[in-house]
């Protein structure tokens, strides 16, 4: 679809060209203005290296466990993560990006936009199947494949792509609101974990998924297209073939997501003209309309004025017994700050209960796939921790609306800055919300500790440490997050000079010691040290976190940053 | 509130925004920043607000060095850029209510000042309605009404008078700004319209490519320039014919 010119796109940009080749001073202001601006170019050099890495991954651990299974459980994961990556993405496309206020001003039809927005995405994705194409590739040479069996490998790769395409729309318009940017971030993390810590946990992750993948094959629907590479070798399994029926459905369900979508998407700047005056004689006459809502008019605004209802506090500390003492515990500054920070309120009592029925789900749905098989319900309760870890993460890592970007005069301003909010105040705040969690939080990761190691067949009592050292970590973790949060706000990594490679260095360091420090304190098998290394990541977080403190008072860095294109 | 420049530099890659700019500003000033596009008007009034942090120099208030932890000093000034900051789904009173605790102005009297301005700007009517529910101008007048009814000492704004606000809001922010320069508060901002700038300021001050070119009274700067009636035109003139 073209939503231009072309031709006349050409001759202005050869015009253009032409113009600024023939000033020495525009050439200068051109090289200038696009060193500033220019996207990353190289992302496509490095980007299949990822396909590569993924193609390994796969063979590896096919050719550790002999089964074909794990290898395709590796590759359901991997899709699993681009999928969550896909949904956000595909949602921001549609709704929140900054292509969208200029082709509304276009006299082209909302649905053309939104064909056009699509095909953007829908051209972003062509990675995902270069991925697939690689992996499924390695796994046909690994089983040395005959010719057309491995052009059937590359058809499955498609029909992979082809599900996760589905798959993020069907998630995006059924799903929305689900922490999709969170589920991304806790895969990479849990993936840079194993990274990390592969000498002592590789052989455990290996057999894990080597137990799970059957079933993890079959619970997210990422892997059913791959299952379907089991119908190739010479000892094939005939079962997968039922998935054909499940996949079509999703295939099917494109349509009506896309639909639902196009629906939803809906850009409006709103001009409203300015209320006409309603003389009181007027409205008596006119009598109340049946048509007409009745509306609040100047009278009733000025009494709320005048008796400062106004002006009274926000009622969410009311709502629950951890909002009101949250809320005794607040100086009047972090209140005001609060009110800013929150201002559609702060829930912790319902965000809880939805966190803890979705455990108990996972439980009760764990026990009965346990009458099926142990892997089954392995397989659920993992999938039921995940979901419940991404959803306390989400509440206890919460930061409100202060970090919001704000765009004016061509950058990204973060909202806190323009009304004299300092660091301090502000992460005070953001750390006394996750403090009033914490014991919940450390009841959830010890519970779900506990039951992990049970099914597991480790001792109760070590998966219970093991669940309260991973919640004292998530404290730790706070810190960091509160200072990437001030990051994202700022340009402290867009320019390359002494300061930010000495802060990128500084983040990349800390960050590294952190990981170190958290993979050593919680699977070291001696007690002591690993009790004073868990500790030590949690004071190196508290750490990382007073050091970009002192690079943010110091004005190291501007607290504005060039929208993302 | 007395602010001052010494030797600010800030530059963006090779581009510097702020050439060494070194200025004072008394308090009780209405200042008009003017320049071409791209001079440096907006990240001189960044680097005042703490939002852009200067190479080199410092920025001084009552001749303390204004740093973004010093928040007695930043306490006292007020930010309203071409976009206001603005909590967009809520009211116009929600967020007015949200600056003001912010700021501690809601004590004794807040009431009557935000029904005053929101009586003076029109957006009486309007105050329940979400801010995405307004026009631009009019949302522009909400963030300015926030500004007024916090009355800080120092008013930092960018390019107010192509805010989309009507000539009515125009005149009564024009009205309130010069009562608050009667009351000791200082206005800056920064504007393309320089007839404005002419009626509008009691010091002009002129950036071009980073440089501070003049910062004086018009009086003064009429005293200097060769056609006295149009003495910015020709100023503007003269940058343009330079960069030529």
């Amino acid at each position: 679809m073209k939503l231009h010119a072309p031709g006349f796109e050409r001759a202005l940009r050869r015009r253009v060209r032409r113009t600024v080749q023939g000033s020495r001073e525009l050439k200068k202001e051109f090289r200038q203005a696009n060193r500033f601006r220019r996207p990353n170019r190289f992302g496509w050099v490095f980007r299949p290296l990822y396909g590569c890495l993924l193609g390994y991954l796969a063979w590896l651990v096919t050719a550790q466990t002999g089964h074909l299974a794990t290898g395709l459980g590796l590759i359901n994961l991997w899709l699993f993560t681009l999928l969550t990556f896909h949904t956000a993405a595909l949602w921001a496309c549609l709704n929140a990006s900054l292509d969208l206020p200029a082709l509304h001003l276009l006299p082209v039809p909302d649905g053309r936009i939104f064909r056009w927005q699509l095909q953007k995405y829908f051209r972003s994705t062509f990675f995902a199947l270069m991925d697939l194409g690689i992996a499924f590739g390695v796994l046909a040479a690994a089983q040395h494949f005959p010719p057309w069996k491995w052009a059937l490998a590359l058809l499955l790769a498609a029909l992979s792509w082809l599900m996760l395409m589905a798959l993020a729309a069907l998630a995006a318009a059924r799903l929305p609101r689900w922490p999709f940017q969170f589920m991304s971030a806790t895969m990479i993390l849990l993936g840079v974990a194993v990274f990390f810590t592969r000498t002592v946990l590789g052989d455990f992750a290996i057999r894990a998924l080597d137990q799970c993948a059957p079933t993890l094959n079959l619970l997210l629907p990422t892997g059913w297209a791959a299952s379907l590479f089991q119908l190739l070798p010479a000892d094939r399994q005939w079962w997968p073939a039922f998935l054909v029926v499940p996949i079509a459905a999703i295939l099917w369900t494109t349509r009506d997501s896309l639909r639902r979508l196009a629906g939803c998407v809906r850009f409006r700047e709103y001009l409203l003209a300015l209320p006409s005056d309603v003389l009181p004689e007027e409205a008596e006459e006119a009598g109340p309309s049946p048509d007409k809502p009745l509306q609040l008019g100047p009278t009733a605004i000025e009494e709320i004025i005048q008796t400062r209802r106004f002006l009274e506090p926000p009622l969410w500390p009311q709502r629950g017994w951890l909002e009101q003492r949250l809320w005794r515990w607040l100086t009047p500054r972090e209140r005001a700050l609060a009110d800013f920070v929150f201002p559609k309120g702060f829930p912790i009592a319902a965000p809880w209960k939805s966190i803890l029925r979705n455990l108990a789900i996972a439980l009760v749905g764990a026990g009965a796939a346990g009458l099926i098989s142990p892997t089954a319900r392995l397989s659920v309760l993992g999938l039921g921790l995940f979901v419940t870890i991404c959803q306390t993460l989400a509440q206890f890592f919460s930061q409100g609306r202060a970090f919001q970007p704000m765009w004016c005069s061509g950058v990204n301003t973060p909202i806190y800055a323009g009304f004299g909010i300092g660091f301090r105040e502000l992460s005070g705040l953001l750390f006394k919300c996750s403090i009033i969690q914490l014991p919940l939080v450390l009841a959830f990761t010890a519970t779900a500790g506990c039951l992990t190691a049970l099914m597991t067949g480790f001792p109760a009592v070590t998966g219970m440490i093991f669940g309260l050292k991973i919640g004292g970590l998530f404290f730790g973790g706070r810190f960091i997050m509160v200072a990437f949060a001030f990051s994202s706000g700022t340009n402290d990594n867009t320019r390359f000079t002494f300061r930010t490679v000495a802060l990128g260095a500084f983040i990349a360091v800390f960050g590294l010691l952190f990981l170190g420090l958290a993979g050593a304190g919680l699977f070291l098998p001696a007690p002591l040290p690993a009790w004073a290394l868990w500790g030590g990541a949690v004071l190196e977080a508290y750490g990382f976190y007073w050091i970009y403190s002192w690079f943010y008072n110091a004005g190291r860095f501007d607290l504005m940053n060039l929208p993302r294109r | 509130m007395k602010i001052e420049l010494r030797g600010v530099l800030k530059a963006y890659r090779s581009v510097r925004a702020l050439d060494h700019v070194s200025l004072q500003i008394d308090p009780g000033q209405i200042v008009s920043l003017l320049g071409p596009n791209g001079a440096g008007k907006t990240t001189f009034i960044r680097c005042l607000a703490g939002i852009a942090a200067p190479d080199k120099g410092a920025v001084c208030y009552d001749d303390q060095e204004f740093h973004r932890d010093r928040l007695d000093l930043r306490h006292r000034f007020y930010l309203l850029p071409d976009f206001p900051f603005l909590f967009w789904e809520q009211s116009i009173l929600r967020n007015i209510a949200i600056v003001m605790r912010l700021f501690a102005a809601d004590g004794a009297g807040a009431e009557d000042r935000v029904l005053e301005l929101l009586r003076d700007f029109d957006l009486l009517p309007l105050a329940l309605r979400p801010v995405n529910s307004l026009s631009r101008g009019q949302a522009y007048k909400a963030g300015l009404v926030a500004m007024l009814a916090v009355d800080r000492e120092v008013w930092l704004l960018d390019e107010p008078f192509a805010s989309g606000m009507d000539p009515h809001g125009i005149d009564a922010f024009k009205r309130h700004a010069r009562a608050a320069a009667g009351r000791g508060r200082t206005i800056i901002y920064s504007t393309q319209l320089l007839d404005v700038a002419e009626r509008f300021s009691d010091r002009v001050c002129v950036i071009h490519k980073g440089e501070l070119r003049a910062f004086d009274t018009l009086d003064r700067l009429r005293e200097l320039a060769g056609d006295k009636n149009n003495v910015l035109e020709e100023m503007f003139r003269q940058l343009r014919e330079e960069s030529a």
